[in-house]
């Protein structure tokens, strides 16, 4: 509310001030200039008065900038700059380099003699690069605004000078120019930032999200590791960055059960047969999902004494840098966990790591 | 080694020689030999008094016939000798059904585990002529628990507040002594209270029979503990009960008016595990621990660590030490 309290009263200021202008112009000499072939005569801003004008007119365009400055700054806090900072805030030194272009192109475009008509014409069009500026650097809202400020500063002379109509319409053009250039410029801008963040999105935050997926899968013989992995393709989809290692852990401790080498021979044989067709079985899966081949690891504990899975499952964890551990959970009666164990219940309890369990009413 | 030699070592001793004497130097087929046969292993020649019988099973009377009585003809000391037998068997622990194995190579490593443990039966292991592992194990002059236990006549409050204390200790530390045993990887495979002998000779419990296997990846000694827990009821309750136990001994029909399924084991739904329904006195502490083997029990001891750590609290809580 107090923002708009001071717009209000620049813009009033303003108003007042051209009136001054106007009235304290008419009396000093007249400085004729032919716009044209209409043979109207531009008047403003010549001798005694049109100094005290230039001096007056600056100085409005400081207490001007102050405001605007002042609206600026409080970005955060207030509406009316919140509606600035959605194309982009400007820092101190962006403020002031658009207050000095600005400036400097009202001085040098109301300073310079109206008989340099070309200069001035080439002056006039000097106020689109301020608005560009801002434009570029804080957006579209930022852009329209300076072109409102401009516009402002630049009334008196559009609606007071005496100029040929053809001078008039060019002053009509430049202010649609003002507008436009705040506009597109802005426009610009805010397309730029908008491309740039999803840029940063895909390039920054996928990235960092996915190298920190790396996934820890244990696999038996049974058809619920499967299982599991087609469900883990399907719910989790998106396979960027995901890296799978498949452990498998081979119980070899069979040389105290079977009465023969050739026996034991035979049962590790068949062992080694069965852990690489279900290892290239889920491979296949995740493969076929999507998964790249490098991402794909493989993992075989022997083991060649009685070491609970779950014992081994968690330092595989704790030795490497897994972000989960998923494993299938069959469904067991208490006494059947009591008497065989359940590998997913004693990670769950011990791990210390996520662990997602995978079941199946169908495949216990 | 002819057979004179060992006919003369056989006099030497003060023994008979039988007109029927054979010398076995490959055992493979045990069934063969008998007693006053003469088995030569390693250089070593020994008489066979007779094969041992199995219990605990109530088949008192069933020999094992590849377990034989011997004496060394050399030393004259009593030795069992074990010779080669696979065996590889379903049972049933109440709703499951568990797949074990008779190995002799595991009963051979684990013998040489524990070789020096006094909590462990001793002895060695050698090949005979075909190479079969035979296990030639000193023979402990004792009882087994079951049998230790019986002995105790007096109320169960007088055996529980005087008589348990006084070889608690020594049969705990026997039963904890398992752990050493899985800390080296392997399970003894069958954890009864006849498998643990009393030793008169060295004043300890120790640990015997070592042959059995079995396999369960997920919780390699699950069956060790379930039967450490079937002890340790029967050790804290004298005896192990049994549904008709309860049914038909005068001094339980109380408990029978208050008696849950989740009372029993949660492996043998016969077997009666919350015996503080029977001795009110058995403190909680104490008896919580034997829950976690019954049908009340939601986690499971996983370790014979993890057990003992428990069972320490509370004996504490119990005996004050």
């Amino acid at each position: 509310m107090k923002n708009r309290i001071l717009l209000v009263f620049v813009v009033t200021t303003s108003s007042l001030f051209l009136i001054f202008t106007r009235l304290f112009g008419n009396g000093n000499d007249h400085m004729e200039m032919m716009a044209g072939d209409s043979g109207k005569h531009l008047r403003f801003m010549e001798g005694e008065s049109g100094i005290w004008s230039m001096v007056i007119w600056t100085g409005l365009l400081v207490l001007a900038t102050v405001v605007i400055t002042r609206l600026l700054t409080a970005t955060e806090k207030k509406k009316f700059a919140v509606s600035i900072s959605i194309g982009g805030r400007m820092k101190k030194k962006q403020y002031l380099i658009s207050f000095l272009l600005l400036a400097l192109t009202l001085v040098l475009h109301l300073a310079i003699s109206p008989k340099d008509l070309a200069l001035h014409i080439i002056f006039r069009f000097l106020y689109l690069v301020p608005i560009a500026y801002v434009g570029l650097k804080a957006g579209k809202k930022g852009g329209v605004l300076t072109a409102v400020i401009t516009t402002i500063l630049y009334l008196p002379h559009f609606l007071f000078g005496t100029a040929s109509s053809e001078f008039q319409s060019g002053n009509i053009v430049a202010v649609f120019l003002f507008y436009a250039t705040g506009f597109f410029a802005g426009y610009y801008r805010d397309a730029s930032k908008k491309q740039y963040l999803t840029q940063i999105d895909e390039t920054i935050k996928k990235p960092a999200v996915s190298s920190s997926k790396h996934i820890l899968f244990y696999v038996d013989d049974k058809p619920l590791s499967q299982f599991a992995s087609e469900w883990f393709v399907n719910f989790f989809g998106d396979h960027q960055g995901i890296s799978i290692t498949l452990l498998w852990i081979s119980s070899e401790n069979v040389e105290d059960i079977l009465e023969s080498k050739e026996q034991v021979d035979d049962y590790l044989e068949k062992q080694k047969t069965v852990s690489q067709d279900k290892i290239r079985l889920l491979e296949n899966t995740f493969l076929a999902s999507g998964y790249p081949k490098e991402n794909i690891h493989t993992k075989i504990v022997r083991l060649e004494s009685k070491v609970r899975l779950a014992s081994i499952i968690k330092e595989e964890l704790h030795n490497s840098s897994y972000d989960f551990v998923v494993i299938p959970k069959y469904k067991l009666s208490r006494s059947q966990e009591f008497l065989f164990g359940d590998t997913a219940i004693q990670l769950i309890r011990e791990a210390g790591y996520p662990v997602l369990t995978v079941a199946s009413d169908s495949l216990d | 080694m002819d057979k004179d030699a060992i006919v003369q070592l056989l006099e030497s001793s003060g023994r008979k020689t039988s007109p029927k004497m054979r010398i076995f130097e490959d055992t493979s087929n045990f069934s063969r030999i008998d007693s006053n046969d003469v088995m030569v292993l390693d250089g070593s020649p020994y008489l066979v008094l007779r094969n041992e019988i199995e219990r605990g099973f109530g088949m008192d009377d069933d020999p094992k016939f590849w377990v034989k009585r011997v004496v060394g003809l050399n030393d004259g000391k009593k030795k069992i000798i074990k010779l080669v037998f696979y065996e590889r068997f379903e049972q049933k622990i109440g709703d499951v059904s568990v797949e074990f194995f008779r190995s002799p190579i595991k009963e051979a490593k684990v013998l040489d585990a524990v070789a020096g443990n006094p909590f462990f039966m001793q002895g060695t292991s050698v090949n005979d002529v075909m190479e079969n592992n035979v296990r030639i194990i000193d023979y402990i002059n004792g009882t087994p628990l079951n049998a230790y236990l019986a002995k105790s006549t007096s109320d169960h409050k007088t055996y529980f507040e005087n008589e348990l204390p006084k070889f608690l200790s020594n049969l705990l530390d026997c039963m904890e002594s398992l752990g050493f045993l899985h800390e080296k990887g392997f399970v003894h495979g069958d954890v009864r209270w006849d498998h643990i002998f009393w030793d008169r000779d060295n004043l300890d419990f120790r640990w015997i029979d070592f042959d059995y296997n079995y396999d369960f990846p997920q919780n390699p000694y699950g069956a060790d503990l379930f039967g450490l827990g079937k002890i340790l009821t029967s050790v804290f309750g004298r005896r192990k009960f049994l549904y008709y136990d309860l049914k038909t001994d005068p001094q339980f029909t109380h408990v029978l008016n208050d008696l849950y399924q989740e009372d029993f084991s949660l492996l043998d739904q016969n077997r009666f595990i919350n015996i503080k329904k029977m001795y009110p006195y058995i403190p909680d502490e104490l008896n919580n621990i034997f829950l976690n083997f019954s049908g009340y029990a939601s986690n499971f001891y996983l370790s014979v660590d993890e057990l003992f750590d428990d069972l320490r609290k509370a004996l504490k809580v119990v005996y004050g030490s």
